[in-house]
């Protein structure tokens, strides 16, 4: 009888609380949080670092006017609203008011004009927004007017992108530090600065005042609470230290864990694994300034010869960290598109073959450029080079420290083809091969016909064709290979709860269960 | 004596220059540049040419030298290339975990080497001997990280005895502070334990076949005072100078324990210069190095007055 009723009392609260909600909603205040991250940035200055350990830690002090949500669609973070005119050349941007920096300013238009326009200066993709932005006005204390050029497109994307971003820093920093990066790390968001150990720890606090949206939180928008008292960033070289740190119970959180791993964790109840999604992806890059690989039919042999998945299952191991296709984007994004596929990870020595007589190939060296510092990129460069070997490439694999290769890859005199890395970006536009000056020099007439319509056009459907285009133009002319998507894996400890792996996991809306 | 320290101490001046210079050529002979590792991979080449522009990267090498050298004479060290600190501030802060981890490791390669190297000589040809001759390859062949990485498995993560890593300064308390230093000291110090172990082992031999210990068992004295008060006070130079070399090689070979252990101390400084290219700490932590290894010389050549009175400077 007993034991009957309490199971029915069991039952009724488990109804209670599913049906509410409030399993997963109710956060709870308090507690420290430790994250163990792989390397150490040299500043905290967001706009300026285009670093991924930048971004991951700066986004909790610093925030923008726009921010991406979950499905990477544009919502307003500091602005209340906005408006563009039809031509899409004049954004009025309403800001919120009663948002303070946490010296206790409040954040008005006039450290919103001089952010931007450090931006403008300290990063290349302010530097290519501003290329279209004529002029930023403030109208009053809480209206920014944007004018431009001609239309750009993914403005608002620039405007929300956590790498390099456009953060809102105070008037008094964004003009004392106008071309060198800041020491003072005020913004407005859900956690303020503390402490730096060098080499060893960033500490970060609650920002008490901090002015919350009342949206819902998605992504890095919406409403965010800052459930815990501190969040410390530990760097932790070592990725088995990282590792067990979390499963002791010293870190609850472990960035960039090694895949191998991987079976062990999942078997393990007090860690949580996370696959960085959406993905990055690697690739070599080609010269095509100057030397062998600059010849278009070159490149396509190489793309012909190439069978991604050995290369894929050689370098990320587990089926569950890559996934293998054409596309540079993952499905269900919008920018998901399979045109110029058929090229993609063919395999075809025959055709490779021809390929390279077309181009009048006579066994000269081919350069490619790649580190063991990075095993990924160590891995990837084998494959490639025994797959192109077997094509008939005479190819010459030279391995640095990758503080080489980033000067090597550089001068076009002395590289091939280079093998680098690419996080994530919400925009095609940002991928650093469409940019003529990124190493390995892409400037074919038709590529830049493309791009400049591509950012220009405001209609997104249009927007979508161009991209098309651009996406089978890359497999056409072949500036780089992609091999296909990777995750990282993250893992926390069971007791952090709402803790999601994007590609920069977010420790606001996150609270300890004790 | 005193006019044999003050020539010693002069004569640490050319060493040095030499060192500076060495320092400076080979961190700047290396390729790679400090201005696209702090821009990283998405850097664009004009990007990097700026940056490159703005930290004086440009200037002749030989300008480069002598304004570095200029400034070390006179205190000044420059600042990081990667994080705009000072260096000579940024090493003094390294220099506690590090000193830390050195010293423990010492403590636990002299506590470890010196009896079980005592025993070994003294019970010369039996299995005691064998089993700790066999223990000493073993130590001397292991590598320290992976001896790091076992403790770090089963002693952190499996007993929950340790922290798997990390590390507390001494202002939150000393035993705060080395239960973070217990398993770095071990992966560190166990190594080194070996060399030592083997270098007792076979200068007490040397020593326990002499006369006068043949006179002191003669006297009636016993086994204890034979052992300890004139063999191994004999024996002490070669140890003394063993133990020496062995800290500063902790000191400079804090590097693998350091960063195995995530513990922020100047070898992983070292480490992350070298990938960055920061040659202003680089070109300092080579000559801090250096001078830890002369000064510590110097200090053992001072000892072996106090422990064998016959040797006189």
């Amino acid at each position: 009888m007993k034991r009957r009723s309490s199971f029915v009392i069991a039952l009724a609260l488990t109804l209670v609380l599913v049906t509410s909600g409030l399993v997963s909603a109710q956060g709870v205040f308090g507690g420290s949080v430790k994250v163990a991250v792989e390397t150490e940035p040299a500043n905290l200055d967001i706009q300026m670092t285009p670093s991924d350990q930048v971004s991951y830690i700066a986004q909790h002090i610093f925030e923008q006017l726009f921010a991406f949500n979950e499905a990477f669609d544009i919502v307003p973070m500091l602005a209340e609203s906005y408006t563009v005119n039809p031509e899409g050349t004049v954004y009025e941007i309403t800001l919120r008011k009663g948002v303070p920096f946490h010296n206790g300013k409040e954040m008005t238009s006039e450290d919103v004009l001089a952010s931007l326009h450090r931006w403008s200066q300290v990063s290349a993709r302010g530097a290519t927004a501003f290329g279209f932005i004529t002029e930023v006005e403030a109208l009053d204390d809480y209206t920014v007017v944007l004018r431009l050029r001609e239309p750009f497109a993914p403005l608002l994307s620039f405007l929300a992108f956590q790498n390099t971003a456009a953060s809102i820093y105070p008037k008094e920093i964004a003009e004392k530090y106008p071309n060198t990066p800041i020491a003072e790390y005020i913004g407005t968001g859900p956690y303020k600065f503390v402490h730096w150990m060098p080499d060893y720890r960033i500490r970060l606090e609650r920002f008490d005042d901090y002015a919350a949206r009342d949206d819902e939180a998605s992504g890095w928008g919406g409403k965010k609470v800052a459930y815990l008292d501190t969040v410390e960033f530990y760097t932790v070289l070592e990725a088995y230290t990282r590792q067990a740190g979390v499963q002791a119970g010293d870190y609850h959180v472990g960035m960039v864990i090694n895949r191998e791993s991987y079976p062990a964790l999942v078997a393990d109840p007090s860690v949580n694994t996370h696959m960085l999604s959406p993905g990055g992806f690697d690739w070599v890059i080609f010269n095509k300034k100057e030397g062998i690989m600059s010849n278009q039919k070159m490149r396509q042999a190489a793309l012909a010869a190439m069978d991604m998945e050995p290369i894929l299952y050689a370098t990320y191991g587990l089926p569950e960290f890559f996934k293998h296709g054409p596309s540079y984007y993952p499905e269900g994004t919008v920018w998901y598109t399979e045109a110029g596929g058929e090229m993609y990870s063919q395999g075809n020595l025959e055709r490779a073959k021809q390929l390279l007589k077309e181009a009048g190939y006579n066994n000269e060296p081919v350069r490619l450029i790649s580190t063991a510092e990075r095993p990924d990129y160590l891995n990837i460069a084998l494959v490639t080079a025994a797959q192109w070997e077997e094509a008939g490439i005479n190819v010459d694999l030279q391995l640095y420290d990758w503080a080489t290769v980033l000067e090597r890859r550089a001068n076009p005199q002395v590289n091939d083809a280079f093998v680098t890395g690419h996080g994530f970006v919400p925009d095609p536009s940002l991928l650093t091969v469409l940019n003529s000056a990124y190493p390995g020099w892409w400037d074919s007439e038709a590529k830049n016909e493309l791009l400049a319509r591509f950012q220009s056009e405001p209609d997104q459907q249009k927007r979508m064709a161009i991209w098309e285009e651009i996406h089978a133009l890359i497999y056409e002319e072949v500036p780089a290979i992609r091999m296909g998507d990777y995750y990282s894996l993250t893992i926390s400890s069971a007791s952090l709860q709402n803790f999601y792996g994007t590609t920069w996991p977010v420790l606001w809306n996150v609270w300890i269960q004790k | 004596m005193s006019r044999y320290l003050v020539r010693r101490i002069i004569a640490l001046i050319p060493v040095m220059l030499v060192v500076a210079t060495f320092a400076f050529l080979l961190v700047h002979l290396v390729p790679g540049d400090p201005a696209s590792m702090i821009l990283g991979d998405m850097a664009t080449v004009e990007d990097v040419e700026r940056l490159r522009e703005e930290m004086h990267l440009n200037a002749p090498l030989i300008v480069q030298y002598i304004t570095w050298l200029g400034r070390v004479v006179r205190g000044n060290w420059g600042n990081s290339l990667y994080s705009q600190q000072p260096v000579l501030a940024m090493l003094a802060e390294r220099a506690q975990p590090t000193l830390i981890l050195s010293v423990s490791s010492l403590f636990v390669a002299v506590l470890l080497g010196i009896p079980t190297g005592v025993l070994a000589a003294v019970r010369r040809g039996t299995k005691i001997d064998a089993a700790i001759l066999s223990v000493a390859m073993f130590g001397a062949a292991i590598p320290g990280f992976w001896l790091g990485l076992v403790m770090i498995m089963y002693i952190g993560v499996s007993l929950g005895w340790l922290p798997t890593s990390g590390y507390q300064p001494l202002s939150t308390g000393f035993f705060n502070t080395m239960q973070y230093f217990v398993l770095p000291a071990i992966a560190l110090g166990f190594p080194h334990s070996a060399l030592i172990i083997r270098v007792v082992r076979s200068t007490m031999l040397d020593v326990l076949n002499t006369d006068f210990v043949r006179t002191a068992r003669a006297k009636g004295l016993s086994k204890f005072m034979v052992i300890g008060k004139h063999a191994l006070r004999n024996s002490l130079i070669p140890i003394l100078t063993v133990i020496g070399m062995s800290f500063a090689t902790m000191v400079a070979g804090t590097v693998v324990t350091e960063t195995v252990f995530s513990i922020p101390g100047m070898g992983r400084l070292v480490v992350t210069s070298v990938m960055r290219r920061d040659y202003p700490v680089l070109q300092g932590s080579i000559l801090i190095v250096a001078a830890i290894y002369v000064i510590v010389n110097l200090v053992i050549d001072l000892l072996y007055v106090w422990v064998d009175p016959r040797v006189k400077y």
